[in-house]
């Protein structure tokens, strides 16, 4: 055990330093003492807005923010192409080093493109060789149990209080077809574990579901 | 080049955590006071000299750096990102600082939770005169061992020659407060 050393100067009572508020007054942190886990300030929930259509939904507790550009989207299931993340403006705040930034609080729902690999459109796939005809054909009319686009969202953010949390990576996967999301789980920060959770989604005009931490069935179906 | 954080207001939060078995916990003095309080507020309770000084980190030229080569001096650890504003705004702090202090036997370094081509890119665009690290996981697991339960960002840590950490701060440091706490704990 180190031995710690005690230097208490000049205090007769003990005094909360209290930030400099940047911006929303509120219930947000007002030390360090105060911050929340990642998980509870930058809560995730996903549906699909349409068949082509993935919609994210943040909500982000008062005193905290997202960076605009800190979103990305890796995707795990090469079958499924997920296109470029749409986002809406935001507020826009000078930083030292990158100058203008945008940044979300509150809520922010921001869009993510998805087609399926297989099918092209209407076009015909697999031209040019009746092996790849079939190959195409085959994996067109896939099992759909098996047709599950995993991706990984990653986004960043910051407390006002003036400390940032590292990148926050969500895990997402959906079953295709269905329409069902099947398994949200988040990862708060580098190496942490993960939790997971699940969401069901069978209906697309619900409104999408906030994160549940509870561990379930990976699968719910479209009755 | 990053400006300088010059002003009383600026001040940020002062970092504490409370840890169990009689930890003192100090807390900063308000924003526009002098240095009034020391920061004292130990590491996680299972740190000791051998978790600082055997802990690695790649350098700018991917050379493996052990924090044991500094042993002997009042090392200054700083962990930060390039995506993390408030760590960039704090490092002329900590430039300013090296360049008074490092003769005196005070070391600082910066441990990055990026890669080494960003944190190489931020190098080019500043004038950082002391070693920066980098380690993307590595340097969030080193910073919640040294008792950053969330791995926040920036998490500055001083450990006295021989590994007692004697002061952490999460968020912004004060200069003039910091500075203090330095020249209290130059080593003899």
């Amino acid at each position: 055990m180190p031995l710690i050393f005690s230097m208490l100067l000049g205090l007769s009572s003990t005094v909360i330093a209290k930030t400099k508020a940047t911006a929303t007054a509120g219930s947000g942190a007002t030390s360090a003492q105060d911050l929340l886990p990642a998980e509870d300030v930058f809560k995730v929930s996903a549906r699909f807005k349409d068949a082509k259509t993935i919609e994210l939904t943040y909500q982000i507790a008062d005193g905290y923010y997202l960076y605009r550009k800190r979103f990305s989207v890796a995707n795990e299931t090469p079958q499924f192409k997920v296109g470029k993340l749409v986002s809406p403006a935001g507020r826009v705040k000078q930083d030292a080093t990158f100058g203008r930034v945008e940044t979300y609080r509150k809520s922010v729902r921001v869009l993510l493109p998805i087609t399926s690999s297989d099918k092209d459109e209407g076009k015909d796939k697999g031209a040019g060789s009746s092996a790849g005809a079939a190959a195409a054909t085959s994996s067109t009319h896939a099992d759909t149990a098996n047709r599950t686009v995993k991706l990984k969202i990653t986004s960043q953010g910051c407390a006002d209080v003036g400390v940032c949390y590292p990148p926050l990576q969500h895990d997402l996967t959906l079953l295709f077809g269905s329409g069902d999301l099947v398994m949200l789980s988040s990862t708060s920060g580098i190496g942490a574990t993960p939790i997971a959770q699940t969401l069901s989604s069978s209906d697309r005009s619900r409104p999408a579901l906030p994160v549940s931490p509870s561990v379930a069935d990976l699968i719910k179906k479209t009755p | 080049m990053v400006g300088y954080l010059t002003s009383p207001e600026s001040q940020r939060l002062s970092g504490v955590e409370r840890h169990g078995g009689g930890v003192t916990e100090v807390l900063s003095s308000a924003a526009g006071m002098q240095a009034a309080a020391q920061m004292q507020v130990g590491g996680a309770p299972d740190v000791t000299p051998g978790v600082i000084y055997t802990a690695t980190f790649k350098d700018m030229a991917g050379r493996p750096q052990s924090l044991g080569q500094w042993q002997n001096k009042l090392l200054v650890i700083n962990f930060w990102a390039t995506w993390c504003a408030p760590c960039k705004e704090e490092m002329p702090i900590f430039v300013k600082l090296h360049q008074k202090l490092a003769e005196q036997g005070v070391q600082i370094v910066g441990i990055a939770a990026d890669t080494s081509l960003n944190v190489a890119k931020f190098a080019k665009m500043t004038s950082i005169n002391y070693p920066l690290f980098s380690d993307e996981a590595g340097a969030i697991e080193f910073s919640k061992r040294l008792g950053n339960r969330f791995g926040l960002l920036p998490h500055t840590v001083v450990v006295a020659p021989g590994g007692a950490v004697i002061y952490t701060k999460l968020g912004l440091i004060s200069e003039v407060e910091f500075e203090s706490i330095l020249r209290q704990n130059i080593p003899k």
